[in-house]
């Protein structure tokens, strides 16, 4: 069943919808603050609310094209700023393309896993954010390699990647 | 390989001629767990996100006296000087007017230093050639026994 999440600062429905899955959605956005632990549900960050706009079915993760070029917009331009010599990862993870990425909410954890399998970077930060899971063993710690595969297994078993 | 241009606008005292690139870019490691550790690669850094390494028994907090014992984990202890000692594999500590630690450099056998910068690359270099706005000053030295290569 499909619930209908509204913004909190417009009172407005939001738009797209999640798969359900055996773990707590919990996403953060600016002026947003929702939990989702229905089966069925619907979330885009108020920023991309027009552009991100999904009509793919509900019951589906799959990103739209739209999310998906959002996404990788968002991942370049992150990429391109974290082009510095400070070893400050705080820093790096406050930059705001990555925090709009966290926005991007449950529909992004594909395109981030995506993400992982091409490369180890620092999104173990943003997929705890959204998921609220840490399935990254404490002898993984500051190692993105095996950080990266923690996380691969936990969208394998997640049914989220093949 | 020779350095790129972009990093003298950063660290203006860096004499192309006396440094050069030593690695590509690799996010998944920074200075520090360069400098602690370089037979495992990690980043080290004192804050609660799981992609950072820091040693458990030490505090996690960004202060020269948190670095150092997080140093001294790794058989690194307080010394005087950069001079070049035969054995032994030394390490310098950079830190802003804040006081808060900010890079580290370690020395290679032939006295010069190596660092990771960041998110970037390896360089070797001359270790004052970093100090300035960016790395802020050296203020820290340790040492421990070098390892002989196999």
């Amino acid at each position: 069943m499909a619930e209908t999440i509204f913004s909190q600062a417009q009172n407005r429905p939001l738009l797209g919808s999640y798969q359900r899955t055996p773990f707590t959605v919990t996403a953060l956005g600016v002026g947003l603050v929702v939990t989702l632990q229905t089966p069925s549900a619907t979330i885009v960050d108020e920023e991309g609310f027009e552009s991100l706009a999904d009509t793919s079915p509900v019951g589906s993760l799959s990103p739209s094209s739209a999310l998906q070029a959002r996404f990788q917009a968002l991942v370049t331009q992150w990429k391109n700023n974290t082009l510095r010599v400070s070893s400050d990862l705080g820093e790096a993870l406050m930059d705001w393309p990555y925090q709009q990425i966290i926005g991007l909410g449950p529909r992004a954890i594909p395109l981030i896993l995506d993400e992982l399998r091409r490369e180890p970077n620092h999104w173990g930060w943003a997929l705890q954010s959204i998921t609220g899971e840490n399935p990254v063993p404490e002898e993984a710690a500051g190692d993105l390699r095996a950080i990266a595969q923690a996380w691969l297994q936990w969208g394998r078993d997640q049914h989220l990647i093949g | 390989m020779t350095l790129r241009a972009g990093l003298l606008a950063i660290f203006p005292g860096l004499v192309p001629t006396e440094c050069e690139q030593t690695s590509s870019r690799d996010v998944s490691y920074n200075c520090i767990g360069f400098a602690a550790e370089p037979e495992r690669l990690r980043w080290w850094q004192p804050i609660w996100i799981p992609s950072t390494y820091w040693p458990t028994e030490v505090p996690r907090v960004a202060s020269v006296a948190a670095y150092e014992q997080a140093f001294a984990t790794r058989g690194y202890a307080r010394c005087a000087s950069e001079l070049l000692e035969v054995g032994v594999e030394k390490i310098a500590l950079f830190v802003n007017g804040h006081g808060v630690p900010t890079h580290a450099a370690r020395q290679l056998p032939d006295g010069s230093w190596t660092s990771k910068l960041g998110f970037e690359e390896d360089i070797r270099h001359d270790l004052r050639q970093l100090e300035g706005a960016a790395y802020g000053t050296v203020t820290l030295f340790m040492a421990r026994a070098r390892i002989a290569p196999l």
